[in-house]
């Protein structure tokens, strides 16, 4: 499809992005594009896969669109696109108002990258104007999501398909950090497209991992411990909110002169915002999220990722991990478990899966706007997706089939935990524990592998610089600030 | 100033008279007839507004606190100061503290806020020689104003930087220290990202909602100055962009649209709204829109005749009105046309 020389792309990575070479995986994936294979490709956190993407997008006569699963991530990516001044991206998504959508929508030809959520691709009028354009590349970014999410409570991710093929079958490109055998399959059966599979290896030889087991009521005592150890760029995930917040202020309270700030969902658009420039400008040493703040965050210099919480998934996991040591230098990943925390992800399913009393309940009742008083909207979600597929069943094959299909997401998210918790108390190598799920051989570390072969904790001595005192706002008045901010220094 | 003592100064105001709810509609600033005029009734109008993004669960937790702390009780949903909060609310001069315009400003702050954000993160990175930045505004409005402002000024940023520093420092000067203090912390800049309001909050140990009054009561301490005195303040005066409009924002969306040519199904469609919703927006334009022309939705012939309807049965209300004309003059109709009849319009 494509005739211009391979010196070209090298010279668009210059010229578009400043560097000089291409890093591995990254040429094949783009020429393979390029020649028109629909692609699905696996690269390690970390390693430039919007590259992949952004760059045969910039160079091609058309439209490239990048569905993308968190609105923060595109808004985020098409900002900072934006910022390097490649300004011919936009986004359409659910936080932007009619008018704004209208805007992008009635001048598509002044774009050559159109980030889009998957919701946003079902509605009639976006289909209707993007299916009169030329579309070069159709990019899924995070597709794992297809296979994780799609299947229960964001299904407009499982009718992509129907949307490549409106959209006159552009190539299609499909990325992931994290996407094991089945759900690459998984991928490709739901897209149902011939795909060439450029899977490459996706460990990352700069992390160190190492599980701590503490006593139920020490954990924090130990971050505490650690964090007085270790004066380095931190992220600590929890899976509350509401955690994430107190360990915050403990935090902050217990070391004045670090700086601390907490990031999660359920946080307002601007504050969020803030506190993510903050983490991207040095501004803070320690951040508490949730995995709101996880797939695609770009900073290059975090040292040490905690887990307060375990996650539910090795996948996200090594998602969330994955924001550690992005510049290459050595990085350490540090678990907190206690017994008994498998208890809360365990627990979480049960607010994701609707129970069989729900189900009936749904079925039953005409709950017409009632329907959140009785359950939650991921439920809701989940419900109105498999009556819609069963649909020609009659009620009690329909109610069976939605159990059972229930029943089975529950097993498999359940088999995840145990996953994550087998691996947490084993003794062998944590790499090979972590990533034979995706690949047959584990890239050897580059520095410490990890607790179970050669990593002590407390005799890690990193040569990082650590952050400077923090200076405290608290006693500056606005006149100096205002000096700081408009007289040039 | 707290933000409980506002809630209780709010209670005392209505007490008697209207519910715990009223006051959160205020704060919201509600565009309800009935609150609006209760805002003026009580002599609360300052007040309007304030606080758009307030949380009702927020709202109540603070209720719940003055409860628990003995400074009111709520029966049949109002709020009935107790001596303890009487004696508490006594000692304080609430009212002409931080002097708030909330009736005058509501529509406008917030705008004016990230306006003056953007423009003094963009010029101190200017001036830094720093022109690739992520703006700390997404609002492409917002945007495209500071964009337009800088190009008036031909771009020459030592110039506005210096009467944008003598501007800020002359108005600041003229508020309260701890006001200015908190809205500039906000500020980003070269090499350096705002707080939020919650970490203020969280370093001086008080609630985000207290800290939120602050900076809107400093937002509008300097509207105020600069209102007065627009010849001294040609460079801020140029962020207060909308003269008060008075349509919803949702409202005003359906108007932007509707005068791109878009039908009110279209409307409703694009919007993903009920049709009854979009007409909704289009009496609210009526009532306040003079160039609006009513006649795409119904002929001067039914005009007429609803006119007449409302002048023979001397009322407002709708069912007595309809009763009266023809069936398929319809209540969207009736209420077009009462709009029309509203003569202060802008
Ligand atoms: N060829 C290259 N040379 C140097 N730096 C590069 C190259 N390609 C990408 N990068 C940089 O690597 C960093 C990480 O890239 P990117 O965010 O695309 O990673 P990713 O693979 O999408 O990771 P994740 O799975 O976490 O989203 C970016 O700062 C990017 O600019
Ligand atoms: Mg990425
Ligand atoms: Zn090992």
């Amino acid at each position: 499809m494509n005739s211009t020389a391979p010196h070209d792309i090298e010279h668009a990575l210059i010229k578009l992005f400043g560097y000089k070479q291409f890093r591995f995986g990254q040429r094949e994936i783009i020429e393979s594009i390029r020649n028109g294979n629909h692609t699905l490709a696996t690269l390690p956190t970390g390693s430039g896969k919007s590259i992949c993407y952004q760059l045969p997008a910039l160079i091609g006569e058309g439209l490239t669109i990048v569905v993308s699963p968190l609105i923060s991530l595109m808004i985020d990516q098409v900002k900072l696109l934006k910022a390097q001044g490649i300004k011919r991206v936009a986004s359409l998504n659910s936080m932007m108002s009619a008018k704004q959508k209208l805007a992008v929508m009635n001048q598509l030809g002044a774009y050559k990258l159109l980030y889009c959520s998957p919701e946003m691709l079902q509605q009639e009028q976006v289909q209707q104007v993007l299916s009169n354009k030329k579309i070069d590349y159709f990019v899924i970014d995070e597709a794992h999501c297809i296979s994780q999410w799609g299947h229960e409570f964001r299904p407009d991710f499982l009718r992509l398909k129907d949307v490549i093929k409106k959209f006159n079958n552009p190539t299609v490109l499909a990325l992931s950090a994290t996407a094991t055998p089945s759900i690459r399959q998984d991928i490709i059966k739901q897209l149902e497209l011939p795909m060439k599979q450029l899977i490459y290896p996706i460990d990352r030889p700069n992390i160190t991992f190492s599980v701590d087991e503490v006593i139920p009521n020490r954990k924090d005592e130990r971050l505490i411990e650690l964090i007085e150890q270790k004066s380095i760029p931190t992220m600590i995930y929890f899976s509350s909110r509401k955690v994430s917040e107190s360990i915050s202020r403990l935090l902050q309270t217990k070391f004045p002169d670090r700086r601390v700030a907490y990031y999660h969902g359920g946080m307002e658009q601007d504050e969020r915002l803030l506190i993510q420039q903050q983490f991207m400008n040095n501004q803070l040493d320690i951040i508490c999220c949730t995995s709101a703040f996880g797939m695609g965050v770009n900073k290059s210099n975090i040292r040490l990722v905690i887990h307060y919480h375990m996650p539910a998934t090795i996948e996200s996991f090594i998602q969330e991990v994955g924001r550690a040591g992005r510049d290459g230098e050595q990085s350490v990943s540090i678990l907190l478990y206690a017994p008994g925390d498998e208890f809360l992800p365990f627990q979480l399913i049960q607010t994701e899966l609707p129970t069989e009393d729900e189900v009936n309940l749904f079925l039953r009742e005409n709950l017409n706007g009632q329907l959140e008083d009785y359950l939650n909207e991921t439920k809701i979600r989940f419900l109105e997706l498999q009556t819609e597929q069963h649909q020609q069943l009659h009620q009690d094959d329909r109610r069976r089939e939605i159990i059972q299909y229930r029943d089975e997401r529950e097993r498999i998210k359940q088999q995840s935990i145990f996953k994550l918790v087998d691996w947490i108390k084993s003794a062998t190598c944590r790499r090979v524990g972590l990533f034979y799920h995706f690949q047959k051989e584990v890239t050897k570390a580059q520095y410490e592998c990890c607790d179970s072969c050669d990593f002590r904790l407390e005799n890690w001595r990193h040569t990082f610089e650590s952050y400077q005192k923090k200076e405290r706002s608290i006693q500056k008045n606005w006149k100096a600030l205002l000096d700081e901010l408009l007289i040039r220094g | 100033m707290h933000y409980r003592e506002l809630l209780l100064f709010l209670f005392k105001k209505l007490e008697h008279e209207r519910s715990v709810n009223a006051v959160f509609h205020l704060l919201k600033g509600k565009k309800s007839a009935q609150t609006l005029q209760d805002a003026y009734l009580f002599q609360i109008e300052n007040f309007y507004g304030i606080d758009r993004k307030l949380k009702k669960t927020t709202f109540n937790n603070h209720v719940k606190d003055l409860i628990e702390n003995h400074y009111i009780q709520v029966a049949n949903d109002q709020a009935l100061l107790t001596e303890q909060g009487d004696q508490y609310l006594s000692g304080k001069r609430l009212q002409s503290y931080y002097q708030m315009k909330g009736h005058k400003y509501h529509q406008i702050d917030r705008e004016f806020k990230q306006g003056l954000f953007l423009l003094i993160q963009t010029v101190s990175m200017l001036i830094h020689e720093e022109n690739k930045f992520i703006p700390i505004v997404d609002q492409s409005y917002i945007q495209a104003k500071v964009r337009e402002l800088l190009r008036d000024y031909s771009m020459q940023f030592d110039t506005i930087a210096e009467q944008l520093y003598g501007e800020l420092h002359t108005v600041l000067s003229t508020i309260d220290d701890c006001l200015a203090t908190v809205l500039l912390k906000q500020c980003s800049g070269y090499d350096r990202v705002g707080m939020s309001e919650q970490q203020i909050a969280d370093e001086e140990n008080v609630y985000k909602e207290d800290l939120h009054l602050q900076s809107i009561a400093a937002i509008h301490n300097i509207l105020e100055t600069i209102t007065e005195h627009p010849e001294q303040y040609s460079l801020l005066t140029r962020l207060i962009w909308k003269k008060t409009n008075r349509l919803t924002a949702s409202a005003q969306e359906t108007f932007d649209l509707y005068q791109a040519g878009h039908t009110l199904d279209e409307i409703a469609s694009l919007r993903q709204l009920k049709v009854s919703t979009i007409q909704d927006h289009f009496v609210e334009i009526a009532t306040h829109k003079k160039n609006f022309n009513i006649y795409s939705f119904i002929s001067e012939q039914v005009l007429d005749q609803i006119q007449e309807a409302i002048q023979n049965t001397s009322t407002r209300k709708l069912k007595p009105i309809k009763e009266r004309l023809h069936e398929e003059i319809d209540y969207f109709h009736i209420r077009l046309a009462i709009a029309t009849m509203n003569d202060d319009k802008e």
